[in-house]
């Protein structure tokens, strides 16, 4: 079950199909063949270069990414997954940020909003902010429940369409835990009042290395909150496999989309991402047959 | 504050494979300077033995070693053996407050001119490299459409008019012939040691959108940090011709401040 607020937010958001992650190869795809999405989804911190609270214009917009949301806006629609938010830090607030978010959902009319459950800013020792050098992950407790519930609640408010919170890929192993993945999001979802991000590939990295069953999370988990599903491909590195978007979408992961499909009434839309450091090795074709094979299985599911 | 606590000890882990091994061999003392409950303490104890801590570790190098690498890829280069100490001594001041790729870069850029001062840098041609990409970077992450409305109502100099740089240009010093050292690094290797010495300036401009590297006719300017001179400060086309001729002057105005860096006629 949703709250009514969430229902009635995403009431008014029509399905959309299937879109794909912008990164620096997808304007020179998309400008080619516009239809091969029905969506993009952007990472708004990608598109400007932050010099930090204090500073006078904090936040200088790229103008050669930016050219592509102009040339994109009224073509395609725009949801924003960002990457800055850091949903879990125990201490850390940045309003300016915040704000400068609004800005782009008042510019760009995002249909939705999403961020990690994760978070990559700390407070030092000596009392300064610093970034933590990757998205780094929560452990399933009551206390960082009620903490990120809180923080969601009131972002919410902040934004003119549905917050959502994507699911977080763990190498580490947090022992005594107070409930499993799927509570805590489950919860999340109750006192947020926010929407999921299922990230299939999280699950699937985090299911491969720690072998655990990936459809029994997913019986667990409350899908009517599923709003949106990213795809990608990984790689093993440093001893696991990682979530390094580098390329392909390995065959489990489909059939995990294939197993939501049926049990999704909320979901929007499906998300390709893949690293441009990959796309020399994946290549124009290989991004439009995995967006055709996201098509094929969200057609056989929503198209009637 | 335990888990403000604990998460700050969590990335420091995560930040230093030795202060793994620490809390491996000495748990008390490791975790001494962070306020945990006694469920973190061994949350953390547990962790570092972990293969994903390993996994954590890599690619926090990984995340933290992209920026530079993507944006100094020649600076990286020439630095050979020495780039690996260097990382880990610049890793070890903490000053690492943002993801921004442009901050991480200058930050680094800042750390090794200090080292090049110091003597430390064995190559000869780090020092002219790091200029060429940092301002090259610059330039990249300036935006231009908006430099450009800025400065539209200037109209060009005339020949005693008191001038800057264009905000699209930057001027960078080679101490050895710029094409040689620019085409071995774009081919992945460094020119001898050997190569002669001569100073060269080079003007990086995108001025017309796509960046363009032009080397100056002579050696008639050069760049330098000291503003000792008004005059100097702001050149007019009369004194810096070879800059006037490229287009690459504009008026001075009340509200350009001071100069960042001084362009001298010799």
């Amino acid at each position: 079950m949703l709250s009514l607020d969430l229902s009635c937010d995403l009431a008014g958001i029509g399905a959309l199909g299937v879109g794909v992650l912008h990164n620096p190869a997808i304007p020179g795809l998309l400008k080619a063949d516009p239809g091969l999405v029905d969506y993009i989804a952007i990472t708004p911190d990608m598109f400007w270069t932050d010099y930090g609270p204090g500073s006078g214009d904090r936040f200088i917009e790229l103008e050669s990414w930016t050219d592509f949301l102009d040339w994109a806006t009224g073509r395609l629609p725009f949801v924003a997954h960002s990457i800055g938010l850091s949903l879990g830090s125990a201490e850390f607030s940045d309003d300016t940020y915040v704000e400068q978010l609004a800005y782009w959902h008042r510019r760009y009319g995002f249909l939705w909003h999403s961020d990690h459950l994760s978070f990559a800013q700390v407070r030092s020792a000596s009392g300064f902010e610093q970034h933590a050098g990757m998205a780094v992950p929560l452990p399933f407790d009551e206390e960082v429940l009620d903490m990120v519930a809180a923080r969601v609640r009131a972002l919410r408010l902040r934004f003119p369409s549905p917050f959502l919170v994507e699911n977080a890929v763990v190498y580490l192993d947090f022992p005594d835990q107070d409930m499993t993945e799927p509570e805590f999001l489950n919860g999340l979802v109750r006192q947020g009042d926010c929407g999921l991000l299922l990230d299939l590939h999280n699950l699937y990295t985090n299911a491969r290395n720690h072998r655990f069953d990936a459809s029994a999370f997913l019986r667990a988990l409350n899908l009517d909150a599923v709003v949106e599903v990213h795809v990608a491909g990984g790689s093993e590195f440093a001893g696991m496999y990682t979530d390094s978007h580098a390329g392909r979408c390995p065959e489990p992961v489909w059939l995990l989309l294939e197993e939501i499909m049926p049990r999704t009434p909320n979901l929007k839309g499906i998300t390709f991402e893949f690293h441009d450091s990959y796309f020399p090795r994946l290549g124009a074709d290989g991004v439009q047959e995995q967006l055709a094979r996201a098509r094929a299985i969200w057609s056989r599911y929503r198209v009637q | 504050m335990s888990l403000t606590s604990f998460q700050r000890a969590l990335c420091d882990l995560i930040a230093s494979p030795r202060l793994c091994l620490a809390l491996r061999a000495n748990p008390d003392a490791t975790l001494a300077p962070y306020e945990l409950s006694a469920r973190e303490r061994k949350r953390l104890t547990t962790l570092v033995w972990q293969r994903g801590m390993s996994t954590n570790c890599t690619l926090y190098r990984s995340n933290r070693i992209t920026p530079i690498y993507t944006l100094l890829n020649y600076t990286c280069l020439a630095l050979g053996s020495q780039f690996g100490i260097l990382i880990d001594q610049f890793w070890e001041v903490k000053d690492y407050r943002d993801g921004q790729f442009k901050s991480e870069v200058e930050r680094f850029g800042i750390f090794l001119r200090q080292r090049i001062a110091n003597g430390v840098i064995v190559s000869p041609f780090v020092g002219e490299l790091l200029d060429f990409e940092l301002a090259r970077n610059e330039l990249e992450f300036t935006p231009r459409k908006q430099v450009l409305r800025t400065i539209a109502h200037l109209g060009p100099p005339k020949a005693d008019t008191p001038c800057r740089l264009h905000p699209l240009a930057r001027l960078v010093r080679f101490r050895h012939d710029p094409r040689v050292v620019l085409s071995a690094a774009a081919d992945g290797i460094m020119p001898p040691l050997d190569l002669p010495v001569t100073e060269v300036l080079v003007v990086l401009s995108v001025m017309d959108g796509a960046l363009t590297v032009m080397q100056l006719a002579g050696a008639t300017l050069f760049r330098s940090d000291n503003a000792a001179s008004a005059l100097m400060a702001w050149p007019a086309p009369q004194f810096a011709p070879a800059l006037a001729d490229a287009g690459l002057l504009v008026p001075f105005t009340a509200t350009d401040g001071a100069p960042s860096a001084t362009v001298h006629v010799v």
